[in-house]
């Protein structure tokens, strides 16, 4: 196989929590499964750092990437929002996808 | 505290970083009050510096963040500069002796008084602009988090969001301090 040919059973287009179960579950049944993702993968430190120096922490877009190539839901016309009220869901193009969202942590309730 | 206290304390501070033109230097000999406010726009960051610690009250501020701060609010408003200009004329003059005089400087002089209140903000907010929540464009520009003025009340018991401060569950236990804080009941 050389660098620009790729084979695989099943080519998966998102690598958010769908398309990455689902490559997941194909992969354990034997399938050979690639994932496109459109939005480049950066490590968690960054987005901490992105959110630490970020001017706008009540966006919670701001600390992830926003590609031209791969823009999120809150770039200026990406969504068309015709109805009586605004509604802009939060939806990130990286690696993971919007499981990101919150920082991508899930806080843990004390017990008490 | 009286003003020249204050400025002899401020220049003291600075002396160690700032470059101070020596013609601004003695700000507690007091200039004609008649004299109009507007001064020149040449702000020096130690200027800056000056007057951001008598609007806030503190006397350790960074002066990486009020470069920050400076860039940001002087990008955002091509008279802020004289603004700057002005509020210093008017700390060393002792038209603005003292933030208690604050709301009859600003009725007076509405202009320098706006720039007093954006630079406050900025200090305290750590950002300057108005951050847009769905939107990926605004005109916020950033200043600092950790040093963010409006952590430090808090900063004895808890951190901004990002790192914890100790151990997971940290902030489960009520601070050491409750009782002897002041209320605003009890203040
Ligand atoms: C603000 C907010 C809060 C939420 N809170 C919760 C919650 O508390 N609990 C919960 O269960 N759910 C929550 N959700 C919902 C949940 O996060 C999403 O439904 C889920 O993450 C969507 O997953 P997905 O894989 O379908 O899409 P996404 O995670 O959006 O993934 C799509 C991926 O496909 C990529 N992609 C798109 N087009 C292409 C292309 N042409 N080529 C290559 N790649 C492409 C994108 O870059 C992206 O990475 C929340 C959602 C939002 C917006």
């Amino acid at each position: 196989m050389t660098a620009s040919s790729y084979d695989a059973d099943v080519v998966v287009v998102g690598s958010g929590v769908t398309g990455s179960n689902l490559a997941y579950e194909l992969a354990r049944k034997g399938r050979s499964v690639i994932i496109l993702e459109s939005g480049i993968r950066i490590p968690r430190w960054k987005i901490v750092e992105n959110f630490r120096t970020s001017s706008r922490k009540v966006n919670r877009n701001d600390p992830y990437p926003n590609a031209p190539y791969a823009p999120n839901s809150y770039t200026p016309g990406y969504i068309e929002n015709t109805g009586t009220f605004r509604f802009l869901p939060g939806m990130l193009r990286l690696v993971g996808g919007t499981t990101w969202h919150w920082g991508g942590s899930d806080v843990a309730v004390p017990s008490q | 505290m009286i003003v020249s206290d204050l400025l002899r304390a401020l220049s003291r501070l600075f002396s160690r970083t700032s470059g101070r033109s020596p013609e601004r230097s003695a700000p507690d000999v007091p200039r004609a009050s008649a004299a109009p406010l507007r001064g020149d726009d040449s702000v020096s960051s130690s200027d800056f510096l000056t007057v951001s610690c008598f609007l806030t009250g503190k006397n350790d501020l960074s002066p990486a963040v009020a470069a920050r701060a400076y860039a940001a609010l002087s990008s955002a408003d091509a008279t802020f500069a004289a603004s700057v200009s002005d509020l210093l004329g008017a700390i060393c003059t002792g038209r603005l002796a003292d933030m208690k005089m604050f709301d009859d400087f600003a009725r007076q002089y509405p202009e320098p008084a706006a720039a007093a209140l954006h630079i406050i903000s900025a200090w305290y907010l750590g950002y300057t602009g108005t951050p847009e929540p769905l939107c990926s464009e605004d005109d916020s520009a950033f200043v600092a988090y950790e040093s963010a003025l409006m952590f430090r009340p808090t900063a004895d018991v808890t951190a901004p969001p990002s790192y914890t401060p100790g151990r997971t569950d940290y902030w489960q236990e009520p601070p050491a301090s409750l009782k002897s804080d002041r209320t605003c009941l009890s203040a």
